[in-house]
């Protein structure tokens, strides 16, 4: 019995070392975040838009959206992306196989007419159906058969003909001045070869002709506290990881790339569930193997705003989702894992991402399922086991209020004091329940990939749309 | 500070620590270390919740002013307004005023602009500006450039060379504001040093003086052996799209190194004295070994129209890869009825009739829209 003992001891021990090294670490990054935000505050997004709109020596951007049974958004956000404030950017929308109307409203909307447009890259997609061309505005839609997110990104990329390609998804937002903003550092650093902007959740906003006229905090608790996570990982983790050149996932809702960059490195890996974050580390992977200077940099003004799942259903499909996407792009790449030859990279950023977020919640339900195990059989007294349970409502209450600040300290999109209250109490509650909700589900993630059960090729929850009032 | 810190863990770990004798010993320390920064982060957090609520009425009380501050400014800008009631406004309500001042003065020309100049100076904002142009913040330090320019106040020259490339640009484009006579001649001296960001916006703010640095600067700088120096003055002439002749241009550029001339040949149609001049060098690059060159190239044959480029062109599409192949078949298709018939004929018997099927097509609906 003592050596039970001894062992859950030890258990507890490194549980509780673990989730503080992880959360000092959080605090560390959104330390950081807070100053190097501070520090950008002032500069990004201060310059005028009017000249860069207006200059024939901005690069031309092409804006690629795989689009798969989107017809209740792809109209309105279509219309938003071809509006986007900038001199020479062309819209790529695929039809990945839709089995509703999106390619017919598409044409019906656009006045798209079958065009003979050839692909200038040979990336091996799904067969191409048809191209269609809109006779007015730069739109292509390439209409093919489902492959796929990845190979529908693969598939606009061949026929992409600007330096740059932003992948966007096609039921998001974008901000009007997003691409302006998004470019700034592939003009301030040519060695630049990926940008990713934030993302921000819409639900409560108010959206009006494709754009977002009033910021709002969301309405319900679920989607409150997806609010804080986006914060949480956008302001606090990015940030700082940019800063240190080893960013590793710029979201697949809205980042820009160098075309050639993509192509080097083989485009988007067709079967992945987290195809935005294997890209990005494979970039890393080959600049850092070809000894280049080269930049990955999230930048936290251009916003892109995108609809979270309202219902518990549909956010552990997305959870699941993407835990085995971390967990399938970690393990290809883990020949990076403490490899000092990918500098940062392979000594911080990864290990970071393993054990600190992919692996985290394996620690967490260990903890939990000893703590209640341990108060059942007795072998944990009550008192132990509340203080277990405050130390880490503690812990997770210090991260998620910080990420809300860091939010009102810099960036302060949410004007009411009230939003700002709610998504304060939201930090505060989502320990009581969500947390270990979240948790439960990424476990799940990881075991579904330990029993490797089979993907979707688009996991996709239903969306309601962007009807012109508060969403 | 740190010494508060370890004393309130120290002591949360002596209150608890009876609570965990025989399991996880860590926990009572563990519980005493994140007590402490969350309450500190839930103060901070109360706190910034009044701050915001504070900002939030003062915007509100800003709209309420805000009219009759627009109002006053009018009328005494246009010389018959309440100056004592505008000085009162301006010292209760500093913060409006000054947004609302700034509009004006970016918004008005002549005699309102003259008059909001000497009010700057007799309400003491020019000052204020002037100190704020060494602001930390740089928001803070932008709009007194910005403003001081606007006055024509004179800006420190120091700040042309501030570390801050934002910081350049702007003290830049206040001193050309300012109507300073040697502001173009120090501002043109920079633009090799910034970065793409920087010369977008300096050559909008140099426009004005375009003819002028071309006549006196331009020649030189592309004819010296820095090739920033040279790329610099190829990008401006690309962004003012301005058709200024500068002698022997495209001889200039000629010899340089390839990443010059292609970025150049945008600029041929403003820059050349002559259409042979222009056509020499086009035909040059569609006939230099790199697919980069002939795909540019082919597109500066399109936009100047040069006939003489179409037996090469012809070949580029025929044997070239997918980029120059589909440049080559669009200036085809905008070089007249001689090169769409060439197109025509590839379509039917040609080896690439995919490119020249796509530029004809896309060639008829640009003529129809």
């Amino acid at each position: 019995m003592t050596t039970f003992y001894h062992v859950i001891n030890v258990i507890l021990d490194v549980i509780i070392v673990y989730a503080f090294v992880s959360n000092v670490n959080y605090f560390v990054l959104m330390s950081l975040g807070f100053f190097v935000l501070r520090a950008q505050r002032s500069t990004e997004g201060s310059v005028e838009r009017d000249p860069l709109f207006k200059s024939r020596l901005m690069p031309a951007i092409s804006i690629i959206a795989p689009a798969h049974n989107e017809e209740l958004s792809i109209v309105q956000s279509t219309r938003s992306m071809l509006q986007l404030e900038y001199p020479e950017h062309e819209v790529i929308i695929v039809n990945d196989g839709s089995t509703d109307r999106t390619l017919q409203l598409l044409t019906d909307e656009f006045h798209l007419f079958r065009s003979s447009r050839q692909p200038l890259h040979n990336f091996v997609t799904g067969p191409v159906s048809a191209v269609y061309e809109s006779q007015n505005l730069k739109l292509l839609v390439i209409d093919k058969e489902g492959g796929g997110k990845s190979d529908s990104l693969n598939a606009a990329i061949n026929y992409a003909s600007t330096p740059l390609v932003a992948p966007v998804d096609s039921d998001s937002l974008l901000e009007s001045n997003s691409l302006l903003l998004v470019v700034r550092p592939f003009l301030e650093d040519e060695t630049t070869v990926a940008v990713g902007g934030i993302i921000r959740v819409v639900n409560g906003c108010t959206v009006e002709h494709g754009a977002v006229t009033k910021v709002a905090a969301p309405p319900s608790l679920l989607t409150k506290f997806q609010a804080v996570e986006y914060l949480r990982a956008f302001l606090g983790g990015r940030v700082a990881l940019s800063y240190m050149n080893s960013l590793l996932l710029i979201s697949g809702a809205f980042g820009l790339f160098r075309r050639d960059g993509v192509i080097e490195a083989g485009g988007f890996q067709v079967g992945s569930l987290a195809e935005d974050l294997e890209l990005v580390i494979r970039l890393h992977r080959i600049n850092r193997e070809k000894k280049r200077d080269y930049k990955i940099i999230f930048v936290p003004t251009p916003v892109c705003w995108t609809e979270v799942p309202d219902s518990r259903k549909n956010l552990s499909i997305q959870r699941i989702r993407w835990q085995r996407g971390g967990l399938e792009s970690m393990w290809k790449h883990r020949g990076m894992l403490f490899n000092p030859k990918f500098g940062v990279v392979g000594c911080f950023g990864m290990p970071y991402l393993l054990l600190l977020e992919i692996l985290g919640p394996c620690v967490e339900v260990t903890g939990y399922v000893i703590t209640i195990v341990g108060l059942l059989i007795g072998f944990i007294s009550a008192t132990t086991a509340m203080l277990f349970f405050i130390g880490s409502v503690l812990f997770g209450t210090m991260i998620s209020i910080s990420a809300v600040l860091l939010e009102e300290f810099t960036t302060r999109r949410y004007a009411h004091p009230l939003d700002l209250a709610s998504l304060i109490w939201a930090a505060f509650i989502e320990n009581f329940g969500y947390r270990q909700m979240n948790a439960l589900w990424r476990f799940r993630g990881i075991l579904e990939v330990v029993r490797a059960e089979k993907k979707r090729a688009w996991g996709r929850m239903r969306r309601r749309g962007f009807s012109p009032q508060t969403t | 500070m740190v010494g508060i810190y370890v004393g309130a863990v120290y002591w949360i770990y002596r209150a608890s620590s009876g609570a965990s004798q025989s399991i996880a010993r860590l926990l009572p320390l563990a519980t005493g270390m994140a007590v402490v920064p969350c309450v500190l982060v839930i103060v901070l957090g109360i706190f910034s919740m009044i701050a915001k609520s504070f900002r939030y009425s003062a915007r509100v009380r800003a709209a309420r002013i805000s009219p009759e501050i627009r109002e006053t400014l009018a009328s005494v800008a246009v010389g018959d307004g309440d100056r004592e009631r505008l000085r009162w406004l301006a010292r209760q309500h500093a913060w409006p005023f000054e947004i609302i001042f700034t509009e004006f003065l970016s918004s008005f020309e002549g005699q309102i602009n003259a008059e909001l100049r000497i009010l700057a100076v007799e309400f003491g904002l020019a000052e204020r500006w002037s100190r704020a142009t060494r602001s930390r913040n740089f928001l803070v330090q932008k709009t007194a450039l910005a403003n001081l320019g606007r006055i024509g106040q004179a800006i420190d020259p120091g700040l042309l060379a501030h570390p801050l490339e934002q910081t350049r640009i702007e003290a830049a484009c206040a001193l050309l504001a300012s109507g300073s006579a040697d502001a173009p001649a120090q501002v043109f001296k920079m633009l090799p040093d910034q970065s793409l960001l920087g010369r977008i916006l300096l050559a909008d703010s140099l426009r004005p003086f375009a003819p002028q640095i071309c006549e006196w600067y331009m020649a030189d700088a592309i004819r010296s052996s820095d090739d920033r120096r040279a790329r610099a003055c190829v990008d401006l002439l690309r962004a003012w799209e301005r058709w200024i002749p500068i002698e022997g241009f495209s001889q200039l550029v000629a010899g340089r190194d390839i990443d010059l001339r292609l970025a150049a040949l945008p600029a041929l149609r403003y820059a050349s004295t002559t259409e042979q001049e222009a056509a020499y060098e086009v035909v040059a690059l569609l006939e230099f070994p790199d697919e980069r060159a002939h795909a540019e190239a082919a597109k500066a044959a399109s936009d100047l129209g040069i006939s003489a480029s179409i037996p090469l062109l012809v070949s580029q599409l025929r044997k070239s890869g997918p980029v120059p192949a589909l440049a080559a078949a669009k200036a085809l298709a905008a070089l007249g009825s001689e090169g769409r018939d060439l197109l025509e004929n590839e379509i039917y018997s040609g080896a690439r009739p995919q490119y020249a099927l796509q530029a004809l097509e896309q060639s008829l609906v640009a003529e129809r829209g």
